[in-house]
């Protein structure tokens, strides 16, 4: 008897092993790697050393390396009495250096430079060219290019997650994405179709035209699996010093960089909270909002990937998974997450991952010489934002 | 060892006895809720009708204007329109007029209670018990919500 035993319990060895996927062997390696990273003794701390006002109620927040003021500039916007989107552009500071006023903050733009912005409105197939003033000076012709016939749509709104605003000499980036594919979460083959493009565009700007130069990047493959989580289609960008457009995903533990000569590497990006892999989202209850909103919150989750061009370091939020249910007939919100900042070196090692205050804001993190700027929304209001300085001392 | 094999399925609680112990669950909370927020309330068989900021907010800011400019669509037919203050001070305070039965939660739990229901949302109540339950759909809103206030 103890002998079947045995040999059945072996059987059961056998085939639970050879269950385990290559993705979760990865996955495994993957864990590794971090946590030998972990273990160095060379943490950097953060220190919070001070709080600064900015005298508007801001949104939109994103802060970039710009290649063309070779420094780090952050941006957001906020709105004037009549109605207008302010777009401040801080050139080293989180002071406007520029304030462009735009239509609405869902207006597609890039910013040129400090002096200049160039504004799509209504127009697919113009945009327009505003100075430090916000004055028109020049209706840009636009091309964003065709495939077998089929438009394409141009999207820098400014949502950090989708903006790679970074531009060098002539070169803009963004995303454009086809038009057609809107039912791509629920379609494998509209997926396989809209993922099998290039994930970021390379435009050509003259002053004259803007146009469609080349494609860049390509999305993981976990994109293409008939399983795959909706929600990792979402993407952070941040351009570093050598033109390197880095990205990271909402569910993967992994950084993706895309080098100047369109190769692409991977990087290890693990939060030491993060226990298992994400649930697969079942696409049938995409529209059951308490679905959605327990699987987000029992979720551990990547946001806001930034680069710090002072200190040669990327930043990535983690969003730590918590329990929905309270068991007390209460449930939680998914905005309510604890979360942590993992901070990795120029060559994408993880060096570490601090605890964060929950009072202070995951969604708006901006980059000053001093340190990290980390909004604290419970001492903002209409007339002001408030933000916590961290140094981030290596 | 098959002896074994039979019992685990057997000691294993189907998905009918986990919903039904969540049903119960979700009524307890319920009762308990209407009780503690709303001592003065006697809670009686018939449909609530909830407003709740969770879930499609644009959906809920929909209904609202259009319960404001059709009030009728649902005076008289819910034993009460359960609102917190939180989500009145996102919407607007007309919205405590639409109905004599408004119930507003000044203490706000009500948007954090375990109902599983989201946004504009109905409870049928039967015998202090929850028995059936909807919540209004993004195609519901776009084809008109007033077919969405018919009787469950």
């Amino acid at each position: 008897m103890k002998q079947i035993i045995l040999f059945f319990l072996l059987i059961i060895s056998i085939i639970r092993l050879s269950a385990q996927s290559e993705e979760w062997l990865a996955y495994s390696h993957l864990q590794n790697d971090v946590n030998r990273a972990l273990s160095k003794s060379d943490y950097p701390k953060a220190v919070p050393i001070d709080t600064l006002y900015i005298p508007h109620n801001i949104g939109y927040e994103f802060s970039f390396y710009s290649a063309v003021e070779k420094t780090q500039v952050n941006s957001y916007f906020s709105k004037d009495y009549a109605g207008h989107a302010i777009l401040h552009y801080c050139v080293n500071s989180l002071y406007p250096t520029t304030s462009f006023v735009l239509d609405n903050t869902f207006s597609n733009y890039f910013v040129v430079n400090r002096n200049k912005i160039i504004v799509k409105y209504v127009n697919d197939d113009q945009m327009y060219a505003l100075d430090s003033l916000s004055k028109v000076t020049k209706i840009i012709e636009m091309n964003i290019g065709t495939e077998n016939e089929e438009p394409f749509m141009l999207m820098t709104r400014p949502f950090a997650y989708y903006v790679p605003v970074t531009q060098d000499s002539g070169l803009l980036y963004a995303r454009r994405i086809l038009t057609s594919l809107n039912d791509y979460k629920m379609n494998p083959e509209h997926r396989l179709r809209k993922f099998s493009k290039p994930m970021i565009t390379e435009f050509t700007f003259n002053n004259e035209s803007l146009a469609f130069h080349r494609g860049i990047g390509h999305y993981p493959t976990s994109h293409f699996s008939k399983d795959s989580i909706y929600k990792q289609y979402w993407f952070w960008t941040a351009m570093n010093k050598d033109l390197d457009i880095v990205t990271a995903y909402f569910f993967l533990d992994s950084l993706y960089v895309i080098h100047r000569d369109n190769t692409q590497s991977r990087y290890p990006l693990k939060s030491k909270y993060q226990h298992h892999e994400n649930e697969i989202l079942d696409l049938n209850e995409l529209n059951n909002y308490n679905y959605l909103e327990e699987k987000s919150c029992e979720s551990t989750s990547y946001m806001y990937l930034r680069y710090d061009a002072y200190r040669d370091l990327y930043y990535v939020a983690v969003s730590k998974a918590m329990p929905y249910e309270n068991g007390d007939g209460t449930h939680n919100f998914a905005t309510e997450k604890p979360w942590s900042l993992i901070i990795l070196d120029s060559e994408f090692h993880q060096k570490a991952e601090i605890d964060m205050p929950t009072h202070l804001s995951k969604h708006e993190l901006l980059i000053i010489p001093e340190g990290l700027a980390v909004k604290d929304p419970t001492h903002c209001d209409n007339q002001k934002s408030c933000f916590i300085i961290y140094n981030i001392a290596l | 060892m098959v002896i074994v094999l039979w019992i685990i399925p057997v000691l294993s609680p189907d998905n009918h006895n986990e919903q039904d112990s969540v049903a119960q669950k979700r009524s307890a909370f319920f009762v308990s809720y209407m009780k503690e927020t709303f001592p003065d309330f006697k809670l009686t068989d018939g449909e609530y009708l909830f407003i709740l900021p969770s879930g499609c907010f644009k959906c809920t800011c929909t209904v609202h204007d259009f319960l404001l400019s059709h009030p009728e669509t649902i005076r008289g037919k819910y034993k009460a329109v359960l609102i917190s203050q939180a989500t009145v001070k996102k919407l607007s305070d007309k919205i405590l007029t639409i109905d004599k039965h408004v119930l507003c939660d000044t203490t706000n739990k009500l948007d954090r209670m375990s109902f599983g229901i989201s946004g504009v949302s109905v409870l049928k109540i039967k015998k202090q018990k929850i028995v059936a339950s909807k919540s209004i759909t993004i195609e519901e809103v776009k084809n008109g919500p007033e077919k969405f206030f018919k009787k469950l």
